[in-house]
């Protein structure tokens, strides 16, 4: 069994489901790594009913014993594990001076902790075998920030700069480490963000150049790409995604 | 195909990063128009890449003349109706103790890299704005991200850059246009080869980069196609480092000043 798989975490839903999608697409199968047990194994029946090969493993990034396991089962059951995509998040917003230290906590350890958790247990294994691509997702919060996001901008700048000291590190070794930084993008993350009172899409919209949110398509196509053999000279690097939101910062 | 049919202009696209540009282009199924200040090596590249298969053809450009940047735009239209990518890849180099910097040298690599970038990219809107669509990325380096000694020209003209593209793609976005940048590490051309007759080793280079070896053309080749593709429809204002994770470590084994005398 030596068919290069796909790790995606948090793939229940959303983003992750949607790069699940896309991965299976382009003829790969997907491991999808999520905690909600019932969304796990509704994704891969999506993903099944579509004709793609995908399979659902639990897993909370919180903890490392945990991406160890799924590594040494995936590498087990399926093969090697080609690309490992650290989607997981959570988003915990409100005012900074009553931000609740479990929603701090939850925000560290789930985008920070476990990030570098999965990366360090992908790592290992790719680091083995000469060859991988690790693919964080970030976002524009946490290079241009905004009120209530505290934990939020600070985790997913954190996850910028932990591409930034791996990609480094395991550069020479056969083992790229990039990652992308979404604007606001068409997801129940941002609904739920709209409808807690935390922004309007209205807003968003007139805020970003292109006048549009994303879709997760187009983010998709773009850890595609970042995961291929044309992106054989990218680390280290985090690929905004934002139709221009970044861009357009000063005025 | 992801530019299949769609109508290129790849600046400086002779030799080097622009000529590599122009081969990926075409292989995409795009029709390539290769502007070059010496016609000679453009009629050459479009030849090879006819061979190869690809629709090219080539026309004269000095990019630091904004009438040559408004004729091969006219020459577009007049020849082919429309422009949906253009490249912006002429540059040149050149190291100078800055305290000893001639004038003309620090003048025309800003005149090329900057005021050309500047000027070509503005040729092309006025085609790109009624159209409503177009991609422009421009070749920017990664040393218009951080200092470097003996290549202040070069690399103010690179950052200049960088900026532009993110104030242009603010601008442009409501046309439909995206203005990205790439920014490459050291890659293997003729512009390093020159460096290396200079008496500076390869080998300096390649144990400066994380990933342990300079780029490939192919390498920037795929990431501007990338970028000027529909696949990157939500991508503008952007600056992609591709450097092999130059830019972000700190090298304790640096570099060493001077470059070369």
């Amino acid at each position: 069994m030596t068919q290069n798989v796909v790790v995606i975490t948090g793939a229940g839903r959303g983003l992750g489901l949607g790069l699940a999608h896309r991965f299976a697409q382009s003829s790969q199968h997907v491991v999808i790594a999520e905690r909600d047990a019932v969304l796990g194994e509704t994704a891969v029946a999506t993903l099944h009913a579509d004709g793609l090969a995908a399979s659902f493993v639990a897993l909370d990034v919180r903890d490392p014993a945990q991406s160890r396991a799924l590594v040494s089962k995936v590498a087990r059951d399926l093969g090697s594990i080609g690309v490992w995509i650290n989607n997981a998040g959570v988003s915990h917003l409100g005012p900074a001076e009553t931000l609740p230290q479990a929603d701090w906590d939850d925000s560290v350890a789930t985008m920070v902790s476990g990030t570098f958790y999965c990366c360090q247990a992908a790592g290992q294994h790719m680091l083995a075998q000469g060859r991988g691509v690790i693919i964080n997702i970030a976002s524009v919060t946490g290079l241009l920030h905004e009120h209530g996001r505290v934990a939020y901008s600070t985790a997913k700048a954190g996850v910028i700069a932990l591409t930034e000291a791996l990609g480094i590190e395991w550069a020479s070794r056969g083992v790229r480490v990039v990652g992308i930084a979404p604007g606001v993008i068409e997801t129940e993350m941002v609904r739920q963000t709209e409808a807690n009172g935390h922004g309007t899409r209205a807003a968003w919209e007139r805020r970003t150049p292109m006048r549009r949110l994303g879709t997760i398509e187009e983010i998709a196509e773009a850890a595609l790409y970042l995961s291929s053999n044309d992106a054989s000279y990218i680390v280290g690097e985090t690929l905004r995604v934002d139709g221009g939101w970044t861009a357009y910062q000063l005025f | 195909m992801q530019l299949k049919d769609q109508i290129v202009i790849v600046t400086g696209a002779g030799r080097g990063i622009g000529l590599a540009i122009a081969e990926g282009m075409g292989r995409e199924g795009a029709r390539v128009v290769i502007g070059e200040l010496i016609l000679d090596r453009g009629e050459d590249a479009a030849a090879q890449l006819r061979a190869s298969g690809f629709d090219a053809v080539a026309i004269q450009l000095d990019i630091t003349q904004p009438a040559s940047c408004r004729a091969i735009v006219e020459r577009v239209r007049h020849d082919f109706g429309r422009l949906d990518v253009l490249v912006n890849n002429a540059g040149l180099f050149a190291l100078h103790k800055s305290e000893d910097m001639p004038e003309e040298a620090w003048r025309l690599q800003i005149d090329v890299m900057l005021n050309g970038t500047f000027f070509m990219t503005q040729a092309a809107a006025q085609i790109m704005i009624p159209q409503h669509s177009g991609s422009i990325v421009s070749i920017a380096s990664i040393g218009g991200m951080g200092g470097w000694p003996m290549r202040s020209a070069y690399n103010a003209a690179k950052a200049a850059v960088i900026n532009l593209t993110e104030t242009l793609a603010g601008e442009w976005a409501q046309y439909g246009i995206r203005v990205n940048a790439v920014s490459p590490g050291v890659t293997r051309t003729e512009m390093m080869a020159d460096l290396i007759r200079r008496g500076i080793s390869a080998d300096k280079y390649a144990n400066r980069t994380p990933i342990g070896r300079v780029a490939e053309v192919e390498e920037i080749a795929s990431a501007v196609c990338f970028l000027a593709s529909n696949r990157a429809s939500y991508i503008t204002g952007e600056n992609l480092r591709v450097d092999g994770g130059w830019v972000p470590w700190a090298n304790m084994n640096a570099l060493g000043f001077p470059e070369t005398e």
